[in-house]
């Protein structure tokens, strides 16, 4: 990273263009998810307020006069627009505002959650890629082989796995049947086993094959070839060459899949009790709380969008064959 | 690297499958043993017998019948969400690819976002306006699952006219149209067909945790998801109302995929998930 | 999701030969030797506290549970009446006005002392709430006030024989002044019970230690924990792996599976919810009361209960469930008869132009089954009917404005306070706030404002027991089965009283064995 070729590429690139397109982005897109956000209480069928009223007092319905007071209480009467512009003058001064349900502050409620996804999405994504290296590499060096073979049958069949139906069976095996692991919850590092499990499998598909391919071209490019004229031995070649070089794409997919997995997957949080930031969204919507909702879904645009053009960046300055935007073309 | 001939592809193990769930789903209401909503509640939870083949559910309804009719709902619903995010992608893909400028950044930047949403809670927000049901699935998984077709299509796109012999047409009069038709989609065709196959697999356990979330089917309808959703409390007796639909989905979606890699293999030699075919697509 | 927090099961006051089996090895000296002072138990809870502790939300439950929260009275399960707690007594000084003596000796966990002021800025701050509780607010009390340190006189708009059961409701608990800061309630330290919560993890659970200078005596339980866990089938794997002790609110369609786990006891309980087929009394065709008579005429309520229900629900004989002190225990199942039905629907002159349409909320996954089932019956009597299932949030508005046919739901009758007069008046009289049914009948009304006056409980419960017997001969809705509360007991768990109303689990005597 520091080589004076490095540094000379830096000037060159236009690093202010491509972070001022992802600011524009971000910022449109910040706006467009939170306003899709906050229109559902006016389009959806039934009466958000009494939806609201509901999640703090299960049974019965509310009184006019309650329900009244309570929309007084956040504004919930007044037109749309003004609602959307009173939450986006907070949001600028760095208020995401107070939870319809709770009453208190949506960061209180985001950030622990955000929290615990960013470590669930992070082992599952350094899990998937210490699997899919070896699996990968294993794969390419015997390639049209038996285990070249075994290998990408079985990435093909990790992506068609429903999570929601293996989940439950390895529930019933490693929790109640052989009492190994516990079954749902966030308080041991036990409990993270299954959840990262099931999420990893369909990363270790993709990255598997990723790192296959990207292997199977530096085997057979020229510097390798070169290199390995020159006398270097097979498994020196591999360790200096070849796997660093066919490591390059799976960093990008890495980025893309960590984005993705900052959502959190609902799924696998509601069947293992995880209090993250899928759920978390996903219960306001339910709920009507929008302000949760609309700091839930910014939290993650926000994140996502950091952690992309992070490793545009870097691999900008790391990969000679990488031109901006290539992620697109 | 060889051309395969198409039979590679179509006669393959895994296209044969897929040719027999399909055919056995369609003719559910002939082929089925028994009345998927026939209750009995003297044969409920029983293991796989000659009487019901897959066992029976926690209200002694036949598993097998139900799998074969409730895939009639998981195949078509996935079917028709796959093709709104084929069309829809194609056609973003190819405009953003001819027109450039600004039309192209919004592109990449609407690219972005939904790379950045939860799936699920895009499609929930779609859902909570529409009301669940047949086409609030569609349409709420539609909305996201173009992007990876139109990103490839786009790709391919920008590649095919930038080359010698697009310009060459271009240079004795051919219209866009032309150009389009005799060049890039036929460059596309292979390709994007192969990418269609893999999101069909990854769209059906999509859509099936939409059902296994309550948000999909409503009874008294039901899918492969919701079968699922509704065996859980009862799997530690017995698990083959988990298994089957679990089953079903899985060898759908793993069939589609060895079928959708075969037709890359049969275009260019490549893996069907491979990112150089189709751009980091997410599951 | 949603449904979890539906599963607020709530019951009726029985114990159950478990629960006997329980409180009678709670006596047992060998038993009581066995009890391991420094154990700390799990209960997995359907609830979790999303209202920042809001005392007029329903997490006051998640507190009461956690045996933080305590009230100036309380529900004994067992003699069916209300019982002292953190009043030692209380009298009736005029028909509007409460005395309640405090106890002696009380400290909150903080160290600070317990009285009458803290008593009235409780109470008053529930009363003071934008969005007030069920049992407890301003049109049930219109004062609260420290008379001395020790007395607080409550005063109710007007008479109200049931004040002290709505003085045992969690709403009604007593925190520390210090408890209501600008940022919310913190509970921590401002409860006076046997439990002290020390941690909470946000949307996951809340920790206890034991409280060594409770006022009620010797805490047995060294600490313990609270998991939120709304999903029934989790909640139920949990006390099976031993992760939890106690899991609350078991659904039906997991009894099963632990009944066959010999680790594990069921406590069940009738749960003051029946299932019920709501009737449009407001418009045609529901209107006509032989009409309503004819659908009630044909539904078989055992075949729904043996089917739907496994068996764990009992096919209801009317608007109350048998083991309530109130129901008419003359009241049998009503017997199908389609020959008469199908006479009544003739009688009513009632001609189909389209189908009816029965909604059936998503929220309870039984209750689409259910509808299919009452389909088919209804077909036999000649009345087409669809199905549709719906998010109960998407169809209250029209469900209160009536505008609909029949839908599928249930009710807690008793909800926060051991009296169905909340419910009745709420549900079936003419103002009532959540009458669903639409249903006006003005000898009803009199004998529920009657009975919400009238002190004497069995004088009472004979009101109640009339009007119910107006609803069931006005056929106003099908009550299809009364619903069961069940809860999970891991077997090392002693002492534990099930309260069909959820309000306490943590309590003194509950304990673990080595």
């Amino acid at each position: 990273m520091s080589s004076p070729r490095t540094w000379q590429r830096l000037s060159n690139v236009p690093v202010l263009t491509i972070l001022l397109r992802r600011l524009i982005g971000l910022g449109a897109a910040v706006l467009l998810s939170s306003f899709a956000v906050f229109l559902v209480p006016f389009v959806a069928p039934g009466d958000p307020v009494r939806n609201l009223l509901r999640a703090r007092m299960d049974a019965g319905a509310a009184d006019e006069q309650t329900v009244q007071a309570y929309a007084e209480q956040f504004g919930l009467h007044d037109p749309l627009l003004v609602q959307f512009g009173r939450w986006l003058a907070r949001f600028f001064t760095g208020d995401m505002g107070i939870s319809y349900i709770s009453g208190t502050p949506v960061i209180d409620q985001v950030l622990p959650a955000i929290g615990i996804t960013l470590l669930i999405a992070g082992i599952s994504i350094l899990v998937a890629m210490a699997v899919s290296i070896v699996l990968g590499v294993i794969a390419a060096t015997r390639a049209e082989r038996w285990p070249d073979k075994l290998i990408t049958s079985i990435t093909h069949a990790l992506i068609a796995i429903p999570e929601y139906a293996i989940a439950p069976l390895l529930v019933l095996l490693f929790a109640v049947k052989l009492a190994l692991l516990p079954s749902a919850g966030f308080n041991s590092p036990a409990a993270l086993v299954l959840p990262v499990f099931v999420l990893c499998l369909r990363p270790i598909s993709f990255f598997t094959v990723a790192v296959r391919s990207g292997i199977l071209q530096s085997l057979g490019s020229e510097h390798v070839l070169a290199a390995r004229a020159r006398g270097l031995s097979r498994t020196r070649a591999l360790l200096r060459h070849v796997i660093p070089h066919g490591l390059l794409p799976l960093w990008t997919m890495t980025g893309v899949w960590f984005a993705g997995l900052l959502g959190g997957s609902v799924i696998i949080e509601v069947i293992f009790a995880i209090p993250g930031m899928g759920r978390l969204i996903f219960d306001a919507i339910i709920n009507a709380d929008i302000p949760v909702a609309q700091g839930g879904v910014v939290i993650v645009v926000i994140c996502a969008v950091l952690v992309t053009s992070a490793v545009d960046l870097v691999q900008q300055f790391s990969d000679p064959n990488v031109r901006v935007g290539a992620r697109h073309d | 690297m060889t051309k395969k001939s198409l039979s590679f592809v179509l006669l393959s193990p895994p296209a044969l499958v897929l040719f027999l769930v399909l055919v056995l789903t369609v003719l559910a209401p002939w082929v089925a043993p028994s009345d998927p909503n026939a209750q009995d509640l003297a044969q409920r939870l029983q293991s796989p017998s000659w009487g019901h083949l897959l066992g029976t559910d926690s209200l002694g309804r036949d598993i097998l019948s139900r799998v074969l009719h409730g895939g009639r709902f998981s195949l078509s619903v996935a079917l028709l969400t796959t093709l709104f995010s084929l069309s829809v992608g194609t056609v973003l893909g190819l405009l953003s690819a001819l027109r450039g400028g600004w039309l192209d950044e919004f592109f990449l930047r609407a690219n972005d976002l939904l790379l950045a949403l939860p799936e699920i809670v895009v499609a929930l927000l779609v859902i909570a306006i529409m009301g669940p049901g047949f086409s609030s699935m569609v349409l709420a998984v539609g909305v996201v699952s173009w992007t990876p077709t139109a990103r490839l299509v786009r790709s391919l796109a920008v590649q095919v006219l930038s080359t010698g012999y697009v310009e060459a047409s271009r240079h004795v009069g051919s219209s866009r149209w032309f150009i389009l038709r005799h060049h890039v989609l036929p460059f596309l065709a292979g390709p994007v067909l192969a990418q269609t196959a893999l999101r069909f697999g990854l769209l059906l356990v999509l859509l099936g945790s939409l059902s296994y979330l309550g948000i999909g089917v409503q009874p008294p309808q039901s899918d492969w998801g919701s079968m699922l959703a509704e065996a859980q409390p009862h799997a530690i007796r017995s698990p083959w109302g988990l298994i089957a639909p679990g089953a079903a989905i899985f060898m759908v979606s793993f069939c589609v995929t060895l079928v959708g890699n075969r037709l890359t293999q049969w275009f260019n030699g490549h893996d069907v998930l491979e990112p150089a075919g189709q751009e980091q697509a997410r599951g | 999701m949603k449904l979890g927090r539906l599963h607020t099961a709530t019951a009726a006051v029985l114990l159950t030969a478990v629960l006997a089996s329980c409180g009678a090895s709670n006596q047992n000296p060998a038993a009581d030797a066995a009890v391991d002072s420094e154990a700390r138990l799990v209960v997995a809870n359907f609830r979790a506290p999303v209202s920042n502790w809001a005392m007029e939300s329903d997490d006051a439950y998640v507190l009461s549970i956690a045996g933080c929260l305590e009230t100036l009275a309380s529900y004994d399960q067992v003699d069916k009446k209300v019982q002292p707690m953190l009043a030692e007594s209380w009298k009736q000084t005029s028909p509007t006005e409460w005395e309640f003596n405090l106890r002696d000796g009380v400290k909150f966990q903080d160290g600070t002392a317990f009285d009458a002021k803290a008593v009235e800025n409780s109470l008053n701050h529930v009363l003071k709430a934008t969005a007030p509780a069920r049992a407890v607010n301003p049109k049930t009390i219109s004062k609260v006030k420290a008379v001395d340190a020790e007395t607080v006189r409550i005063t109710t708009p007007a008479a109200d024989p049931l004040l002290p059961y709505r003085m045992a409701s969690v709403n009604a608990g007593v925190l520390a002044p210090a408890a209501y800061t600008a940022k919310g309630i913190d509970p921590f330290g401002h409860c006076t019970g046997p439990f002290a919560p020390v941690s909470a993890k946000a949307g996951q659970s809340l920790s206890m230690d034991r409280n060594a200078n409770y006022w009620g005596g010797e805490v047995k339980l060294a600490g313990g924990e609270i998991r939120y866990i709304t999903d029934g089938t989790t909640r139920s794997t949990q006390v099976q792996t031993g992760e939890s002790d106690i899991a609350m609110s078991i659904p039906a369609t997991n009894i099963a599976t632990l009944e066959a786990d010999p680790s594990v006891e069921l406590a069940k309980a009738d749960s003051p919810r029946t299932a019920t087929l709501y009737l449009n009394n407001s418009r045609a065709p529901f209107e006509d009361r032989q009409l309503r008579q004819a659908v009630t005429k044909a539904l078989d309520l055992p075949a729904i209960a043996a089917s739907v229900y496994e068996g764990i629900a009992e096919p209801a004989t009317g608007p109350f469930a048998p083991s309530e002190p109130w129901a008419n225990s003359e009241l049998g199942v009503p017997a199908v008869n389609l020959d008469e039905a199908k006479a009544l629907v003739q009688k009513s002159g009632y001609t189909q132009d389209k189908p009816l349409e029965i909604i059936a909320i998503v929220e309870r996954a039984e209750f689409a089954s259910v509808g299919a089932i009452i389909q088919e019956q209804l077909k036999q009597i000649g009345l087409q009917a669809n199905v549709v299932t719906k998010a109960y949030g998407a169809v209250e508005p029209d469900l209160l404005k009536g505008d609909y046919d029949m839908v599928l739901s249930q009710r807690n009758r008793m909800i926060d306070i051991a009296d169905p007069v909340g419910f009745l008046q709420a549900d079936y009289s003419c103002a009532g706030g959540y009458n669903l049914s639409h249903y006006c009948n003005k000898d009803f009304d009199a004998l529920v404002t009657q009975a919400a006056g009238e002190s004497d409980a069995a004088a009472r419960h004979t009101l109640y027991r009339q009007a119910g017997d107006i609803l069931a001969q006005d056929a106003v809705n099908v009550w299809l089965v009364n619903e069961q509360a069940i809860d999970a007991v891991g077997e090392s768990v002693q002492g534990y009283v099930q309260d069909p109303l959820t309000r306490y689990v943590f309590t003194k005597d509950l304990a673990k064995t080595k």
